[in-house]
């Protein structure tokens, strides 16, 4: 193990530094130089706006809302925006591209939706905003008294619904809409779930594209209905758990699957050709995969099941008795206390998961291709380059020590800082460098790059570093309480890392 | 705990105590009650509090009882609606039929249509009115007659004080993001807007109009007896006066808000809050909270007068003659420092303060306090008096005021009314005065989670019952409710001397 940077010191006077490549494959000797950081003013984060943060797809563009008892505003890439008398800081919603924000204002006893800084007709609750992957269009959910709910869709109204579940984002319980209408990844299909009451009964369907699907039936659990909708597929394939008399099934792309006593947590493919879930008969539990029981399990979570970026490979974490084990590709591994963050590599080869074990999981280690790594006090941000050679992660040595660990070498990173977006561990596109923020004190917070180059020092990074056309760019807090944010940016100047494939 | 009062609160108290009370208590069992798991809804009660409506789950069907009778069956389905009418005398629900929906008053079922709305009462409770669907059109039904019909969505009805002051909201093109609405009174079509919030039907200046807030192209109106006034980036719901010779909405112009009194708007703020524009029950006077950078004032006719860093609503006097309201502002140190102000004058200081309260002869006000290390106070014409806030109940009669609340004390605590305190209980209801104030009822829990019994004069009486209520009635010499025992659905009634 070595820790080749463990001082935080001057980063002016490494702005050109020797870089000796350990990367897989990459053994020659390369200079790395970055230029001075330019840095962009997006305005003063309020005291209490961290929690009201919203970014682009990128990371590097930002919305906040900035508010006292009377006016409050969503300040958008450093420009304020109208004022009104309460703004809802769950409700603000950054397009993918950075360039578009909406948000929903309260107009006394009503809402609007104020998209690009227009009003629109007001509602009595408007929930669920969501734009499409391209930005260009957008969806959300609107209330309105005596008439009930609708899914306004590109200026088109339809419903009006009694409930309507779009995907997996739940609403406080009181009001009656609890979700967002979801665009497939083309952004030419929305695809969202609403109900109406005949005969007594709440019939479900799902609505792609404004035209009804067959209805299906949820019992009492109106609240439990998401719509899985496939990540790549520019099909709009997606799958859902219905009730069929006391039973309970799936419908995956309008197929019904067989009847268990419960189905719980489900998982479709990146291309929506496979479904996998928990089910349970009787107090048996199974993890099921096309059909088929995978492994016979206790209990899963909603996270811990992930198909690989291909589709062909499907992995999951399960809980038995009180263990837990990684099953990949069907096969269990060892069983620890705790196990999570299961995750394939790019090229869908390798696969990574945190385990922990010990009184209180007090120990922590990471499991690549099956071959435990050492031991740390917690782990947390496990990361595949882009070409899937290399892998990194954040690792706890105590309460005051963390490390990010490359390619199993440990880079020194100040304290323990590991579950917030900024902590993630990047890589550039090309998997030749590796970036992440070190933590010397509560507010002195600096970008390293390779345990080698250290820029400078900012009170708090607000989001992950981003590589693109041969940058780094990152939004942080300068100082701390004024929180001024600014967008700060280095270039690569030879060699440039190039490419932009975050 | 602090025991019941202290200090010179009882120098207060002018009114002889309780007097000894011979209680009659008869039961008159009304039905079967559910338990609260068999009920579909909410239970409803009229607004006197006298009757009782709700529906249960049985062999697949939901049935409709009133004060506990069995009224009708029908299809099992989430009941959306169940509304007494002003009085109290009538009750109305949407249910449905082998899926059909039709509205059900006072167990009587009207006619079937493919889809009905929540049905709302005249304020007479004389009439009845509701939205049906039938073959894709749109109807109104007011006693289950049609009195109009539209090919096009109706919402938002209301009736006024009888069946033809009906106003209702027509959408066009409702599946547009901005549709087409008009408001709909007597029968006639107003203006198209974007969007038409819920009409209101109220005699304005003497005329029974329709008044509601429309909004077109991001800016907001309201539109008096047809009539838009002038386009503002928001306008309030309207505040009539009591007698009905004002009204004011609040207005947004840009930066600048207005109370916009009769048409004419008042001077700019940087914020008005809608919620604390108040008429004096004469309607002559016209309160609101102003803000002004951090600071808020109380303007008072035009006039500007308490400010604070945050002032609540002014409370006027039943002669209209007098007002108060309080302003709370935080020190340098982080203290909150709250005072009531009563015609313009400041009281004692405390950390917090309650809402002000006038006497019935508009003589005497009173309010509630909290200073530091949780000391509570009841204030009455700015004479503080150690008092707990629980339970508070304060009625004025020309010799003084009777004060009841509920003193807290290891394992539970006594209500207590004048200073005498009632039988200890794990818990109470606030006590009523009867009108002559010679009694006080509540109703006492004597075990945690245990029933509940009623007490006149700190005597317990009758039986115990299963849950807690609100009495309906409360004479000089007789209180009444509806109460639960052994799932049998009681009206009781409480005779003293």
């Amino acid at each position: 193990m070595m820790c080749r940077l463990r001082a935080p010191f001057c980063w002016s006077c490494l702005l050109v530094a020797a870089l000796f490549s350990k990367a897989a494959g990459q053994d020659a000797q390369a200079t790395l130089h970055l230029s001075d950081p330019i840095e962009t003013p997006l305005g003063t984060l309020p005291e209490d706006g961290f929690d009201s943060l919203k970014f682009s797809r990128d990371q590097l563009y930002v919305a906040w809302l900035d508010g006292t008892k009377w006016a409050n505003r969503v300040s958008f890439n450093g420009k304020p925006g109208r004022a009104y008398r309460d703004i809802d800081d769950g409700k603000i919603a950054v397009s993918p591209d950075g360039r578009r924000v909406a948000y929903v204002a309260d107009k006394g006893d009503m809402e609007v939706l104020v998209l690009d800084g227009r009003e629109g007709r007001p509602y009595r609750y408007i929930s669920g905003f969501s734009f499409s992957p391209d930005s260009r269009r957008h969806a959300y959910c609107a209330w309105e008294t005596g008439a009930g709910n609708y899914a306004v869709v590109d200026g088109a109204r339809h419903g009006p619904y009694d409930v309507m579940d779009g995907g997996s984002r739940v609403d406080p319980p009181h009001h009656r809409m609890y979700g967002a209408p979801q665009f497939t990844r083309d952004s030419r299909h929305v695809i969202y779930a609403a109900a109406r009451t005949v005969q007594g009964r709440l019939q479900w369907r799902v609505v792609i594209d404004g035209k009804e699907g067959p209805t299906f039936d949820l019992g009492d659990s109106r609240n439990q209905v998401a719509i899985h909708v496939a990540a790549l597929s520019p099909e709009p394939r997606f799958a859902h758990r219905a009730k069929k008399g006391e039973k309970w099934i799936t419908v995956h792309n309008g197929v019904e699957g067989p009847e268990h006593d419960l189905v719980e947590w489900l998982a479709i493919s990146p291309d929506g050709t496979r479904l996998a879930y928990f089910a349970k008969n009787g107090d048996e539990g199974a993890v099921y995969l096309d059909g088929v029981v995978v492994a016979k399990c206790d209990e899963t979570y909603s996270d811990a099941m992930t198909f690989s970026p291909d589709g062909r490979r499907f992995a999951f974490i399960a809980g038995r008795g009180e263990s837990w084990v990684a099953v990949v590709d069907g096969e269990p591994g060892p069983e620890y206390d705790g196990a999570h963050s299961i995750t394939f590599s790019p090229d869908s080869q390798r696969v990574a998961y945190a385990a922990s074990y010990g009184e209180h999981r007090a120990t922590a280690l990471v499991v690549v291709d099956g071959e435990e790594g050492p031991d740390h006090a917690e782990v947390a941000q496990l990361t595949f380059s882009p070409d899937s050679r290399r892998f990194a992660y954040r690792a706890k040595i105590s309460d005051t020590e963390g490390v990010v660990v490359v390619d199993g070498e440990e880079y020194a990173a100040g304290g323990w800082w590991g579950r917030e977006p900024a902590c993630a561990v990047v890589f550039t596109p090309d998997s030749r460098h590796v970036a992440y923020f070190r933590v010397d004190d509560m507010f002195d917070r600096r970008l390293v790059i390779d345990d080698l180059w250290m820029g400078p020092s900012y009170a708090y990074p607000m989001a992950r570093p981003h590589f693109s056309d041969g940058k780094i760019e990152y939004l942080v807090m300068v100082d701390w309480p004024f929180e001024r944010v600014v967008r700060v940016s280095h270039t690569f100047m030879e060699p440039a890392p190039g490419g932009d494939a975050q | 705990m602090r025991g019941p009062l202290a200090g010179g609160l009882t120098a207060l108290i002018l009114w002889p105590g309780l007097s000894a009370t011979e209680v009659t208590v008869t039961e008159e069992a009304l039905g079967p009650a559910p338990a609260k798991a068999d009920r579909i809804g909410r239970q409803a009660y009229s607004p006197d509090r006298r009757h009782t409506s709700w529906f249960i789950r049985r062999d697949g069907q939901v049935v409709h009882f009133i004060d506990a009778k069995e009224r009708g069956t029908y299809d099992d389905h989430l009941v959306r609606s169940l509304v007494f009418s002003p009085d109290g005398g009538h009750v109305a629900a949407a249910v449905s039929r082998d899926g059909q929906w039709l509205v059900t008053l006072d167990g009587e079922d009207g006619p079937e249509s493919d889809w009905v709305s929540k049905p709302i009462f005249s304020e007479d409770s004389a009439h009845v009115a509701y939205v049906a669907r039938r073959d894709a059109e749109h109807l109104v039904i007011v006693d289950s007659v049609e009195r109009a019909r539209s090919e096009h969505a109706i919402s938002r009805l209301v009736l006024g004080a009888d069946a033809s002051e009906l106003a209702y909201v027509v959408t066009r093109d409702s599946s547009s993001e901005f549709p087409s609405e008009t408001a709909v009174f007597r029968g006639e079509s107003g203006p198209e807007y974007g969007w038409i919030g819920d009409p209101q039907v109220t005699t304005y200046q003497g005329r029974t109009i329709a008044i509601y807030r429309a909004w077109a192209e991001e800016k907001w109106t309201l539109v008096v007896d047809g009539v838009p006034g002038p386009f503002y980036d928001y306008v309030s719901e309207p505040v009539l006066a009591p007698d009905g010779a004002h009204l004011a909405y609040v207005a947004q112009d840009g930066e600048a808000w207005h109370v916009v009194l009769d048409g004419r708007p008042g001077a700019a703020y940087d914020g008005i809050d809608a919620g604390r524009v108040r008429f004096s029950p004469d309607g002559n006077h016209l309160a609101y909270i102003a803000r002004t950078g951090e600071m808020e004032c109380l303007v008072m006719d035009g006039e500007e007068g308490e400010t604070g860093r945050w002032v609540s609503g002014a409370v006027f006097s039943p002669d209209s003659r007098r007002y108060a309201c309080t302003s709370s502002t935080r020190l340098p140190t982080g203290e909150r420092r709250a005072k009531a102000i009563v015609d313009g004058a400041e009281g004692p200081a405390f950390e917090r303060v309650g809402r002000p309260e006038f006497s019935e002869d508009s003589r005497h006000v009173y309010y509630t306090a909290e200073a530091e290390e949780d000391e509570e106070f009841l204030v009455i014409d700015d004479e503080p008096t150690l008092c707990p806030r629980d339970n508070l109940t304060v009625v004025f009669t020309p010799e003084g005021p009777h004060i009841a609340f509920w003193s807290r004390e290891e394992g539970g605590g006594r209500t207590v009314v004048d200073g005498e305190p009632g039988p200890k209980g794990a818990g109470a209801s606030k006590p009523h005065f009867t009108p002559n104030t010679r009694h006080a009822v509540y109703m006492i829990r004597p075990e945690a989670d245990g029933p509940w019994q009623i007490v006149i004069d700190h005597e317990p009486v009758g039986p115990l019952y299963d849950r807690l209520a609100w009495p309906s009635l409360v004479t000089n010499s007789q209180a009444e409710w509806l109460l639960v025992r052994d799932q049998v659905l009681y009206r009781v009634t409480a005779t003293f001397e």
